[in-house]
């Protein structure tokens, strides 16, 4: 399942809120897993066996790697084959169907085996395992204490609110939420705020942008201007932001509506700092897992860990020479900003060095929109001037003309100061301002639905993953 | 502290105590905006009623999907399920307002092929042409009409509204000129089709009612400034043509363009069918759908004005083939191969011939040949709108 569609929405989430809140304490946490099975066993019965087998096998890890061993090693040996099965179990369903000779039935179309079922890569697969990846290595350093309660294990790595895009929550954070959460109206409101601008992020501003990024390519149809590739690429890049970003906001907000705090994942990236800074906040709890399971691993501060974490970063998004050239070209950005040279290179002033590095992060855009190298290369050619068709062209300017209200809100919402302002005008009211909030979040709401309902969809990109 | 101080840091507690308050009004307002909301949706939609075709927007509305063990496996069925939920979503037309207004006042002003253009005129974009099939097409036009070389053939392509009534499309739309395709193909048949020229009679009329604003087709009007082109090209005997006038069949038409973007869904505009002014001079018909084998006495269907697709008034829309005879003074027999675009013009042709064979490629089934071969046909006319000609299949097939 998704957040954002009919059926999570209005059929979905009303029955587990009520359901919930009714329940008594001790029966919560059941509910919320019960909840939680279904909202995935909606993308398939099938994937919710996978996802059931992995949490199952590191609930028993867990166990095993806080008992009694005879040494040291023998407890590091057992930390290493079960991460060694989570890494084979990701790689297979992740990777199984590109490599030759799958088992698969997509690739044996028609032949034995599956029921001729369509296989698509289990959704969160990557989150959920990197959920029991890091309660595994915390047992095992001693940093948190072994579930015992399965129902408890298995909440925390399949609540369906942190599922489909994070964020991923160390064991030890959640744990607390576990049994120490209370919820209230004012939590509710909090959670009804996030779910509303992160719906809004979604369906009214990343869709729209997916709407206009293609009828821009349909009208370009191969010859594009340089205004033409810009605005295109921005679409893009914009899409997948507030897309993120959108999903980041829905799942804090159903975190609150059920009484949780999740930390923060995703906090105005272009706002500011430079490339390794965009990163940071893009998927904070993925970067702090990286850093926290990886890099302290391979050994903190070489360009090796840096270079060979990105380009694990690239593959993971699929095996392409595309997300390589991504991976390493973040890699080495990241690499230089940690030496002399990044130190001299932000002395420039901070307009600029802001400019400089959005273009930076968007010429990495190009390598997701093009399929392969050599049309980045030349849609990178095309971008500073060495296409056929000149500056701008007619096309464009109608796109940019008959969008505009989309890139007004578009670069609002790219600015956190737009957002503290609306928060402190309307925290300061009292009741008044307070209804009136009310009322712009209600109609905001049913405008969401409006264009969920009667408008094109765009699946979100790391749904997959 | 002093007592400027102290009033400084008790104005800052003062106003961090307001905020505090603040933000627990406002969470608590849009926790019970945000129930209520949630609750009555979720309450509403459930109200059962499954509807199959919806008139507003022209299609087939998805039903539900039946479970099967392959589906539930891999969440096909699942997927199934959502689509069909969100289709019968309950208040599904006032959501569809809410969303287009909201992108009109946006700056948008094109949905689902079709700009929203002045005047409340809703024009189609013009299609983009499929070259092969275009030069297949005018291939086989062009060696049909060697075949029968006593019989003079004729063809005309009408461009659509978006070209025509330029004017009326929105601010810096950009929209094909098929005027040039049509040039081209002019030329390649030149020597053996009679082109008819209705781009600038039409061009010329353009200040007049001369397209639908809510339908791609032209009006009446229209077709009839085309039929005095076409009059013209092929020589017709004005003499047995009865002077004729307007009369409107409805006045609510709102036709496929709005359903198809959501435009304009209040619009009503008439449909005129233009009678002879002497009654006397009107002409007696004999109309046969062959493939349905349905006989009648009249061109139009008045039974299509009750529902939405209202211009099929004109010969009950499309049919792949249908046999007009006349009690007109004449030996003449015209076959017309034709999109929707003629139904509105054949009634301004029947005077002239003893018989028309209307033939519409997507739907019929035998060739053009054996047509020719089987009536003393004396005259052929192509008639077809640009968007469709551009991409149609059909007519190579009939002739092949």
């Amino acid at each position: 399942m998704i957040f954002d569609s009919i059926i999570f929405i209005f059929a979905f989430l009303p029955v587990v809120l009520i359901v919930y809140h009714i329940a008594p304490d001790w029966l919560k946490n059941g509910v919320l897993l019960l909840a939680s099975l279904i909202f995935y066993a909606w993308g398939g019965l099938i994937y919710l066996c996978f996802m059931l087998v992995s949490v199952i096998f590191n609930y028993v890890c867990g166990l095993w790697i806080a008992g009694k061993a005879k040494k040291r090693r023998d407890v590091r040996m057992r930390l290493a084959v079960c991460l060694i099965v989570n890494m084979v179990m990701l790689g297979m369903l992740k990777y199984g169907e590109s490599l030759p000779g799958s088992l698969y039935p997509a690739q044996n179309a028609g032949e034995t085996a599956g029921f001729g079922i369509e296989w698509l890569v289990p959704m969160g697969i990557t989150f959920y395992t990197f959920h029991s990846l890091s309660y595994i290595i915390d047992v095992y350093r001693g940093n948190a204490k072994v579930q015992k309660n399965p129902v408890d294990f298995a909440l925390y790595v399949t609540l369906f609110v942190k599922l489909p895009a994070g964020p991923v929550v160390r064991y030890s954070v959640f744990e607390r939420q576990l049994h120490d959460r209370k919820g209230s109206w004012v939590k509710f409101g909090e959670g009804a705020m996030f779910f509303v601008r992160g719906l809004v992020k979604k369906v009214i501003l990343a869709d729209n942008l997916g709407r206009l990024f293609e009828e821009l390519m349909a009208m370009e149809e191969g010859q594009m201007s340089v205004l033409g590739a810009w605005i295109g690429l921005a679409a893009f890049a914009f899409q997948i932001y507030f897309a993120f970003g959108g999903y980041s906001d829905m799942a804090a907000g159903l975190g609150w509506m059920f009484g949780f705090e999740l930390p923060k994942n995703f906090d105005y990236p272009y706002a500011g700092g430079g490339v390794a800074a965009f990163w940071r906040r893009w998927h904070i709890s993925l970067g702090a897992w990286v850093e926290e399971y990886v890099y302290r691993f391979l050994g903190r501060g070489s360009a090796f860990s840096i270079l060979f974490i990105w380009l694990l970063a690239g593959l993971w998004h699929g095996i392409s020479w595309n997300f390589v050239i991504w991976g390493i070209y973040f890699g080495i950005l990241t690499v230089i900003g940690m030496s002399m040279l990044g130190e001299s290179l932000r002395r420039i002033p901070g307009v600029l060095r802001h400019i400089f590095s959005v273009i930076l992060i968007f010429a990495g855009w190009v390598f997701f929109l093009c399929p392969t190298p050599k049309e980045a290369l030349e849609y990178l050619q095309v971008m500073l001037g060495a296409g056929i068709n000149g500056l701008s062209d007619p096309f464009v300017r109608y796109i940019l003309i008959t969008n505009l209200g989309l890139l007004i809100a578009v670069f609002l919402g790219l600015t956190p100061g737009m957002y503290r302002g609306f928060e402190k005008l309307f925290n300061r009211g009292g009741k008044g301002r307070a209804v009136v909030n009310g009322i712009i979040y209600g109609v905001l709401f049913l405008l969401c639905t409006a264009y969920l309902v009667t408008g094109v969809h765009y699946p979100f990109l790391y749904l997959r993953f | 502290m002093g007592n400027r101080q102290r009033q400084k840091s008790g104005k800052q507690s003062q106003r961090r105590r307001e905020d505090k308050k603040g933000k627990i009004y406002r969470r608590r307002a849009v926790a019970a905006v945000f129930a209520v909301l949630l609750g009555t949706i979720s309450l509403i939609d459930l109200i059962p009623g499954e509807k199959g075709f919806s008139h507003r927007e022209d299609r087939e509305l998805t039903v539900k999907p039946k479970m099967s063990l392959k589906g539930v496996l891999d969440g096909g069925y699942m997927r199934e399920y959502d689509a069909y939920r969100t289709d019968q979503f309950t208040g599904r037309s006032l959501l569809r307002l809410m969303k287009t207004g909201t992108d009109l006042l946006a700056g948008r002003r094109r949905e689902g092929g079709v700009y929203k253009g002045r005047d409340d005129y809703l024009l189609e974009e013009i299609a983009a042409p499929d070259e092969e099939q275009i030069d297949k097409s005018v291939e086989l036009i062009g060696e049909f009409a060697g075949r029968y070389e006593k019989v003079p053939v004729y063809l005309m392509l009408v461009p659509g509204a978006a070209n025509v009534l330029d004017e009326k499309l929105p601010d810096s739309a950009v929209v094909r000129d098929e005027r040039q395709s049509f040039e081209s193909i002019r030329q390649t048949l030149e020597t053996s089709v009679r082109w008819v020229d209705v781009s600038t009679v039409l061009e010329k009329h353009m200040k007049e009612e001369i397209y639908y604003h809510t339908d791609r087709h032209w009006t009446s009007l229209g077709a009839y400034y085309a039929y005095q082109a076409l009059a013209e090209v092929m020589k017709l005997d004005m003499e047995k043509a009865p002077g004729l006038e307007p009369y409107a069949v409805t006045n609510s038409f709102n036709g496929m363009l709005s359903s198809a973007s959501g435009y304009n869904t209040g619009y009503a505009e008439p449909i005129f069918i233009y009678t002879p002014k002497n009654r006397d001079e009107e002409i007696s018909l004999a109309v046969e759908y062959v493939e349905e084998g349905v006989k009648t006495a009249t061109l139009y269907d008045r039974s299509k004005l009750i529902g939405k697709n209202e211009y099929e008034v004109f010969l009950g829309g499309s049919h792949g083939m249908v046999d007009i005879r006349t009690t007109a003074d004449t030996t003449d027999r015209l076959l017309i191969v034709k999109d929707s675009y003629a139904n509105c013009l054949i009634p301004f042709l029947t005077p002239f011939y003893r018989e028309l064979i209307v033939i519409e490629p997507g739907l019929y089934e035998g060739d053009l040949d054996t047509i020719m071969e089987e009536n003393k046909i004396s005259s052929v006319l192509f008639l077809y709108g640009g968007n469709t000609f551009v991409q149609d299949s059909g007519i190579s097939r009939c002739l092949e």
